[in-house]
């Protein structure tokens, strides 16, 4: 027989495609309005790191990429860094996925990457820029989460594979706060790099930051709890306890 | 409703070939970062204005672009203006310290002005090439310039068929939305803060369970025309490249790696006082 | 088809047993089965008796692309599927599915049809002429530049159909193709199924539950519980109303009238499926005779009193759109039992969604129960029209049905005793108190639409609007939506359904309306209305069997206006019986 092809990472075409659309819809679904990057925050907070947890590091951030950038296509009013956009949830569901899918190393690497790379960036970008200190305690939260989930090592990814409904939301809370996180600091780190974005405006972020991004986990915990679990009952094969090797 | 417009057409531009196309699109946005310059911001943003008018793309969809971006280009411009460091400056005055996020500012400099200028061109730059592209090709040419381009054709189904379903995804929305206004459900319109965030769950789960059970179907659908059979599959869209479409993408390229050279070289390009 | 006999078996069941991954219970028990080529087979049986299953092994998609344990054999034209890809069975064997919009992804009608032929990795050419084939043969011919998504539900079937011809199969599986149309477009693919039998020898494996399946039919497959229970000849499996009850099938109405008139005495011999077959056996036992119709019942409701749904010369118009409901004016008054029909896209959804303020009058009014919709609060609306959709699984979040059905009643802001009870009273009506701890999921079809209506039963709604309650379910759990609507009915409730299936609107609706094209074409009692079959046929709208049986038999001293199987059985036997 033929080697199959079809599916990516063990995930049909069809999976993806869907999840990339729920991906492009949720953009149009506003949440509320926030300043700093200017525009509307949307219902995609709440679905991008649920499709990298139901379908996996490959499958899922690559749904997700779809989505985003066909977002990008067909409400380019919304694309605030143009083509490349789309990275931000990319990163987003890369992380939480990594997280989700016990692989908490490389996942806990990947923020940390991204904590990294704001650090550079704006140390070479804000040279000789008076606020420029702003700099080095504006990620206090994505540092709390990156020494949070040292702590946790593999847990993350084990509560939300045993589907007990008390650890759940504590790993899908976790693992998309990290998402949302590692998106955040990709697009800052677009907005300071390509976009010279002065260090003063960070000074004014900063009270705001952690509180959009904190929503944002709440609310991917409260959809995904029900969701997971509706989906492991509903029996479709999704999800770390059914893609994770077997 | 069609989400991606598409607007066919003659011109020379319309029959370009969606590599090309693409080229230039990859072109267009390196471009836009080599160029610090309101001037040649200017120039390239023209460009692009030109193009929208010269394939006869419906006034009515550039106002809505310009519609949208029209916030993010003032809040841009603003934070540009107020809080780009400069040397030389324009307006002095001083806002004291203890008026949140502006206190402390003390000039309008010309960096920032025409830093602020600047991002604002840029922004529309790259904002308006993309739906050049998707205006002037249609869909199923631009999957095969990609798939030609070596994307694997998983990817780029999935990206076709996501485009099919958003419609089906968002009558869905709205169904499900019907069905719990129809059991008193208005947290979306009222409700405090928190009840807002919780209104997300009623909503979103039906969706996302709806949506997947959809995938489940479209699997077994796809399965059964041998979706996935062979490594590859024929296409009954085709695409040449033909001589003309060399030299475009010739010329876009040595345009950029010009633009490239003299700014690194020369300056060319670069705004400095 | 005839001249069937030296046909060969194109599709041979031997033994077959199967196992979903990770199921205890086999979905499939031994099932032995074969088919000839050019046969028109129909399956059915209850809703997860696995017909589908049964049909996915066809084409190799179990266990191919679906896994899990297969055991026995299943031969498709001489291939054994076990030892075969999908790619290879799915150039013999083209399904079509229930629902169009997970079938169909392309962007235009003719890449869609050249899907599954570029999937082969057939030459281009080629791939250009079996389009071109495929789109003619499903009568398409001109459709190739549509977008597929913005075609009518039969069109869209007829789309996957012409996507399924282009494999150039033998075989055509068809996975309930009808559910979702509506008469015209059921039409349309039935008489499609039937010329491509008839020109090109395509041997039809159907799964339905309608009638007109029934009459299309070569074979008739009955199955239960994942076992064969019942095959053969469509008159002589229906004669068997045991096994036809077993496997929960709805048995066709001409079938139902002469079992009944077995059980009565009067014992004709073989049960006759076909009007035309009924008419000449009933015209022998009968006297010619004239008679009067039957008379129409008068509305039971009150002179005095208000209707509960009022609408005043209402017009509707979706925002930039085409103008949904033109000049409606209706009164309904408590109690009733109104039946709302027509094709789809006449505006029937739409108007329902007037009565709870889904959607506002653009011009005209909405009077429900004395509150003006147009500023009559959601909650207020809710509280008395309770609206049951036509997919229940667009409104399920919770952990258990308790919490499902509890989400109304929070949502007025009731305390948590009267919600406790609320709940309790809804879940008994429903039949689902033994369920009340289990999630929403794991229930049946049937029991998600009961749960669907207990949710709506909590808000205590004095007007019931269920919009295609049983569409694509079977005769058990039609019975039991039913009888619980009817039980609502009886405690005084108004009930408003929407539906395509006339038997159920002759058996239980009272009153019926007709609406075409946004206008009421009819309004009144259900025997009325159904007298006017030439004006019912403008929305392709067909009479009930029985109805039918009754005009032919005008002459022979039958009223031409007889509703129900019961009617017609109680006239007959008086006539004939003594």
């Amino acid at each position: 027989m033929v080697k199959r092809r079809g599916r990516i990472a063990g995930v049909h075409v069809a999976y993806i495609a869907i999840s990339a659309a729920v991906v492009t819809a949720a953009a149009y679904i506003p949440m509320f309005p926030v300043i700093g990057a200017g525009s509307m925050m949307s219902a995609g907070m709440i679905v991008v790191p649920l499709v990298g947890i139901l379908l996996g590091p490959t499958a899922g951030t690559l749904a997700v990429a779809i989505g985003a950038f066909l977002g990008q296509i067909v409400a380019p009013y919304g694309a605030i860094f143009g083509l490349i956009t789309f990275l931000c949830p990319m990163t987003n569901a890369f992380v939480a996925s990594l997280l989700a899918f016990r692989k908490w190393k490389e996942g806990v690497c990947a923020l940390g990457l991204t904590i990294l790379m704001w650090y550079v960036i704006t140390s070479i970008k804000w040279a000789g820029d008076p606020y420029a200190s702003v700099r080095w305690y504006f990620p206090f939260l994505h540092l709390a989460s990156f020494a949070s989930l040292l702590i946790m090592r593999g847990k993350i990814g084990e509560w939300i594979e045993g589907l007990d409904p008390k650890k759940v939301p504590i790993g899908i809370f976790l693992s998309a706060l990290a998402g949302l996180l590692a998106e955040h600091m990709v697009g800052n780190a677009i907005y300071v790099g390509i976009y010279s974005g002065p260090a003063r405006v960070y000074a004014f972020v900063l009270s705001i930051y952690w509180i959009e991004r904190l929503l944002g986990a709440i609310g991917a915990t409260l959809v995904g709890t029900p969701l997971l679990i509706a989906l492991y009952k509903a029996r479709v094969e999704i999800g770390p306890w059914s893609l994770r090797e077997g | 409703m069609s989400l991606v417009h598409y607007y066919p057409g003659d011109s020379f531009f319309h029959k370009l070939d969606p590599r090309v196309k693409m080229l230039w699109l990859a072109c267009m946005f390196v471009l836009s970062f080599i160029f610090n310059h309101p001037l040649h911001l200017g120039v390239l943003f023209i460009s692009v204005l030109f193009l929208w008018i010269y394939m006869k793309i419906p006034f009515s969809e550039l106002k809505l672009f310009f519609k949208a971006l029209t916030i993010v280009a003032i809040v841009t411009f603003f934070f540009q203006l107020l809080f780009y460091p400069g040397e030389h400056a324009i307006v002095s005055f001083s806002i004291p310290r203890w008026i949140p996020y502006f206190g402390g500012v003390t000039a309008i400099t010309v960096e920032g002005l025409v830093n602020g200028i600047a991002m604002v061109l840029r922004l529309f730059i790259i904002v308006l090439t993309m739906p050049v592209i998707t205006m002037s090709t249609s869909l199923e040419h631009l999957i095969i310039g990609l798939i030609r381009m070596g994307m694997p054709y998983e990817i780029a189904f999935a990206a076709t068929t996501a485009l099919n379903l958003v419609p089906v995804l968002q009558s869905d929305a709205l169904k499900i939305i019907d069905a719990q206004k129809a059991r008193a459900f208005t947290a979306l319109e009222r409700g405090s803060f928190k009840d807002k965030i919780k209104a997300y769950v009623p909503l979103i789960v039906p969706l996302m369970v709806g949506s997947l059970k959809k995938g489940q179907q479209l699997e077994v659908a796809m399965e059964s025309r041998a979706f996935g059979a062979y490594e590859s599959r024929t296409y009954l869209t085709e695409i040449r490249m033909r001589s003309i479409d060399y030299v475009f993408a010739a010329f876009f390229v040595i345009i950029t790696i010009l633009c490239l050279a003299l700014r690194i070289l020369k300056g060319f390009g670069a705004f400095r006082l | 088809m005839e001249g069937l006999g030296l046909a060969k078996d194109v599709i041979v069941v031997d033994k077959l047993t199967y196992y979903y991954p990770h199921s205890e219970e086999p979905a499939l028990k031994g099932i032995n089965l074969k088919v000839k080529q050019g046969e028109i087979v129909t399956i059915m049986g209850h809703t997860g008796c696995g017909k589908s299953t049964l049909c996915l092994t066809f084409n190799g998609v179990i266990p191919h692309a679906i896994g899990g344990d297969l055991e026995g054999k299943v031969v498709i034209d001489g291939l054994d599927v076990m030892e075969h890809d999908i790619p290879e069975l799915a150039r013999r064997v083209g399904m079509v599915f229930q629902d169009p919009e997970t079938q169909l992804f392309s962007v235009t009608v003719k890449s869609e049809v050249a899907f599954g032929p570029e999937n082969l990795m057939l030459p281009r050419e080629e791939i250009i002429e079996r389009v071109d084939w495929a789109l003619e043969a499903t009568r398409l011919k001109g459709y190739e530049e549509r977008a597929p998504t913005k075609l009518s539900g039969g069109e869209k079937q007829q789309v996957a159909l012409a996507a399924a011809m282009a494999m150039r199969p033998k075989i055509l599986v068809l996975d309930e193709p009808t559910s979702e149309l509506d008469p015209a477009g059921t039409r349309k693919i039935f008489s499609l199924i039937k010329e491509l039998n008839e020109r090109y020898g395509i041997t039809f494996v159907i799964i339905e539950h309608k009638e007109e399946a029934v009459r299309l039919s070569d074979r008739i497959i009955l199955m239960k519980d994942g076992k064969v229970i019942g095959e053969g000849r469509p008159p002589r499996v229906f004669s068997e109303i045991d096994s036809v009850k077993e496997s929960r099938v709805r048995v066709p109405q001409i079938s139902q009238l002469f079992y009944k008139l077995k059980e009565r005495g009067l014992d004709i011999g073989r049960l006759p499926l076909s009007t035309e077959e009924a008419y000449r056996i009933l015209k022998d036992l009968l006297n010619k005779e004239k008679t009067e119709d039957l008379p129409v019942e008068a509305s039971k409701k009150d002179i005095e009193s208000q209707p509960v749904i009022k609408t005043k010369d209402l017009f509707f118009q979706y925002k930039n759109g085409p103008v949904a409901l033109k000049r409606i004016n209706l009164e309904v008054y408590q109690g009733e039992f109104t039946a709302i029909i027509g094709q789809n896209g006449a505006g029937k959804t739409t108007l329902a969604k007037h009565f709870n303020g889904l959607l506002k009058p653009t011009k005209g009014e909405v009077i429900i129960d004395g509150m003006n919709t147009k500023d009559a609060l959601i909650t207020d609306l809710a509280k008395t029209v309770g609206f049951v959709f036509q997919n229940p699984d667009h409104q399920f979040f919770s952990f258990t049905v308790e919490e499902e059905v509890a989400f109304g009643p929070r949502n007025l802001g009731l305390s948590e005793e009267e919600v406790k009870s609320r709940v309790d009273e809804a879940l008994r009506m429903a039949g689902l108190e033994q369920m009340r701890n289990r999630h929403p999921f794991t229930l049946s079809r049937g029991q998600r639409q009961r749960l669907a209506v207990a949710s709506v039963l909590a808000m205590h709604p004095k007007i019931i609007v269920l919009d295609e309650p049983t569409t694509g379910q079977d005769e058990v759990a039609i019975n039991q939506i039913m009888t619980l609507v009817n039980k609502l009915r009886r405690e005084g409730r108004t009930i408003l359904m929407i539906t395509h299936d006339m038997s159920i609107v002759t058996k239980y609706a009272e009153r019926t309306i007709v609406l075409c094209q946004g206008e009421v074409l009819l309004d009144g009692p259900t025997r009325e209305v159904f007298s006017h079959p030439e004006i019912l046929e403008k929305s392709h709208i067909e009479i009930p069997p029985i109805m039918k049986l009754a005009r032919m038999l005008s002459d022979y001293g039958i009223p031409s206006n007889v509703l129900t199987v019961e009617e017609m059985c109680d006239i007959i036997m008086r006539k004939a019986g003594g």
